[in-house]
């Protein structure tokens, strides 16, 4: 298990469409030890997908128990290799920012509640039944693995875009 | 009563929003709809207002109350201007930053017929690599929408930025 460094935008890694994992191996289990390991070394966040360390696979970690107020019903860490999203209802808008997109928060529009299917690291199918933060966050790195930012999600030019005003301040909105 | 259209702009300072509306409250106008924003303490405000004022008069009035701000004001009549149109798109456009971004992308929004109803532009993490971003709500005709994604896609490729452009839909709750 190795804390990775977690790309920023520009890199092109995160604008691309990352490849399937098809059968767990021994690459993408490590992919998916680096990520938990470098999600729980950053101080509030609580997802990353493998694109944001430069790896262009379909895996993702989220752990929303760690936030400071933990969402009641959550999962606790989840590690999914070739995430689906299979459901998803309700309408939401939220402020979200990201890890690779520093200094930026913005208000987007997130489905409120998600089902997503994928594999475990140890090959097994798991099914995740989410709601309110943890569906968002979820939804946020669906949308790494498709190569889409917080950036290509904002819902008008002069409400949804905020500069963060400090560093320290990004709390628990980072994935 | 007329409306009258009133910006002024200057180096920020707590206050001049109060001294410019205590102005026009004093003249009997009534703001109507305004919008500042501060720049690298730039202030810049604009201001519709109903008034009975000529012009001319009130941006002499404006000025004498302000002076002390160095404020440059310029008032000038609002009317028979054709009403600003729903916004029909929601561009962003993200980079590292480089000269022309905002010319060559606007240029291909007038180019495609698009008018720009809003416009943000920021510059994120200012480190070795800045990121610029802009946000632009644009109101196109419906028998244009083709040539603006080509303009904008073409656009873009040759700036060496991503985009993404959506339909802004009106939702009623």
């Amino acid at each position: 298990m190795t804390v990775r460094s977690v790309a920023r935008y520009p890199t092109r890694v995160l604008k691309g469409l990352a490849e399937a994992v098809g059968d767990v191996g021994d690459h993408a289990r490590a992919v998916a030890d680096d990520l938990v390991e470098t999600m729980y070394d950053s101080p509030g966040c609580v997802g990353l997908a493998a694109p944001q360390i430069g790896v262009p696979l379909r895996v993702f970690a989220m752990d929303v128990s760690v936030m400071r107020k933990p969402p009641p019903g959550n999962h606790g860490l989840v590690v999914l290799l070739d995430p689906e999203l299979l459901f998803a209802t309700g309408s939401e808008i939220r402020r979200e920012g990201c890890m690779s997109v520093p200094d930026y928060t913005c208000d987007i529009r997130r489905a409120t509640e998600v089902v997503v299917r994928g594999h475990t690291p140890d090959g097994s199918l798991r099914v995740i039944e989410a709601s309110g933060f943890e569906a968002r966050a979820l939804q946020h790195e669906l949308d790494h693995l498709d190569g889409s930012l917080i950036l290509d999600r904002v819902e008008s030019a002069k409400t949804d875009v905020f500069r963060r005003k400090r560093y320290a301040d990004r709390g628990e909105h980072l994935k | 009563m007329q409306e009258l259209a009133v910006t002024a702009i200057g180096s920020d300072r707590p206050g001049i929003v109060a001294a410019v509306a205590g102005v026009l409250r004093d003249r009997g106008a009534n703001v109507e709809d305004s919008a500042m924003t501060i720049l690298g303490g730039h202030f810049a405000i604009v201001m519709l207002v109903e008034s009975d004022d000529d012009p001319h008069d009130l941006r002499a009035a404006l000025t004498e109350a302000t002076a002390g701000f160095g404020l440059t004001i310029h008032v000038s009549r609002a009317g028979n201007e054709p009403t600003p149109s729903e916004p029909t798109h929601l561009l962003s456009v993200y980079g590292s930053d480089k000269p022309g971004i905002l010319a060559g992308v606007t240029r291909a929004l007038a180019d495609a017929g698009a008018n720009v109803t809003d416009l943000e532009t920021r510059l994120l993490s200012a480190e070795d690599d800045p990121i610029y971003a802009m946000v632009i709500e644009v109101f196109v005709d419906d028998d244009r929408q083709d040539a603006l994604t080509a303009a904008v896609s073409a656009a873009c490729e040759d700036l060496g930025v991503d985009h993404s452009m959506r339909r802004i839909e009106a939702e009623t709750y």
